[in-house]
């Protein structure tokens, strides 16, 4: 088989690797929303829609106290207490942790316009160095060939 | 997983990764050539969009990183594309803080100069016809071993408990694994491929 067939035919196996990743979607960050109709409810969850099961929420009052503290079900829902709060944290307890307040939405760009536009800009970073290590190339090779022309051009 | 956010790090270790980070950065970006931008740029790519791959494990999420693919690839570089793409799946992603992008990107970047080191060794047995692909498998694993003993560290001297610490080594087992198998394949193609000329020496 050819070496670049062969090169490909890999990068293809790869790729249906990821491709049947259990539940493949995006990276992760927590997210906190209000669950639709439940006033007292929250959904704790990493961005990728997988459920927080291990987070616990800390509920603060106006005097800058935590108030209450509750931990998520296996499906990262929370009942809250109905106490007036100002902010709330969200913790796993391995390191992901996000602040939230009353009724607040969260708005994020969407994944795939985030992966798009990164991906674009690195690959015009690319393209811009391309373009000038080429220039520069042919500036150097233009540079020896005028200096091999004016040593050999007779003097005027 | 190896993105801390605000609030998990105290201020001192926030500087003192700011710190670190610049220091290596500006050691490494004296390597950095203008004609290895646009492969420096690739690589870095790969590296951003690899933590769109997750698992979700033991009740938390992880994902892969790549960085051990960058160091060999890039070598020293590699940290310089590292601090690039966490900088760029802060920005884009929401993954990690600003304050904590330091320590972040000395964790990951760390991460990617071992995988660059672990690489080398296959010079000590030029003779050994699966070296490529074994110490290519090494340098997946092991930076991503040092990722998350950079990220434990991070994380107990930030006060977390050490149950804490144990459940995210578990977690991130499988992703070791997947890291140095990835390598290793890629190694292999690329060696087939292009030849030794496409890793960093």
């Amino acid at each position: 088989m050819h070496k670049s067939w062969r090169f490909l035919l890999v990068t293809v196996v790869l790729g249906v690797i990821f491709l049947l990743l259990p539940a493949r979607t995006f990276a992760h960050r927590l997210i906190v929303q209000h669950l639709a109709g439940q006033e007292n409810m929250l959904q704790v969850l990493y961005d990728d829609g997988t459920a927080a099961s291990r987070a616990t929420i800390s509920l603060v009052g106006e005097n800058g106290a935590v108030i209450w503290t509750g931990s998520a079900d296996s499906n990262g829902n929370v009942k809250l207490p109905g106490y007036t709060y100002t902010k709330g944290v969200a913790d796993d307890g391995l390191g992901h942790r996000i602040m939230f307040t009353p009724g607040e939405k969260s708005q994020v760009i969407p994944r795939w316009l985030a992966a798009t536009g990164g991906v674009a800009l690195l690959l015009f970073v690319a393209a811009l160095a391309k373009f000038f290590s080429k220039r520069k190339l042919a500036g150097d090779n233009n540079d020896v060939c005028g200096n091999g022309k004016d040593e050999g051009a007779p003097a005027s | 997983m190896a993105h801390l956010p605000e609030g998990v790090v105290s201020g001192a270790l926030a500087t003192y990764g700011f710190i670190l980070s610049g220091s290596v950065s500006v050691v490494v970006g004296s390597k950095l050539r203008v004609q290895n931008i646009p492969k420096v740029s690739m690589v870095t790519a790969a590296v951003f969009c690899a933590s769109l791959f997750h698992l979700p494990l033991l009740g938390t999420s992880v994902h892969f990183t790549f960085v051990g693919l960058a160091g060999m690839l890039l070598g020293p570089v590699a940290f310089l594309s590292a601090m690039v793409a966490v900088f760029l799946q802060g920005l884009l992603f929401q993954h990690g803080g600003l304050s904590t992008l330091g320590i972040n990107t000395f964790n990951i970047g760390l991460a990617a100069l071992t995988g660059y080191y672990l690489f080398r060794l296959r010079h000590l047995l030029p003779r050994w016809h699966a070296a490529v692909t074994m110490f290519a498998f090494l340098a997946g694993f092991g930076a991503a071993v040092v990722m998350v003993g950079l990220l434990s560290l991070t994380l107990l001297l930030s006060g977390f408990p050490a149950a804490s610490i144990a459940v995210v080594f578990l977690a991130h087992t499988p992703i070791m694994l997947g890291e140095g198998l990835v390598c290793g394949l890629l190694a292999v193609a690329l060696q087939k491929s292009r030849g030794e000329s496409f890793f960093h020496a």
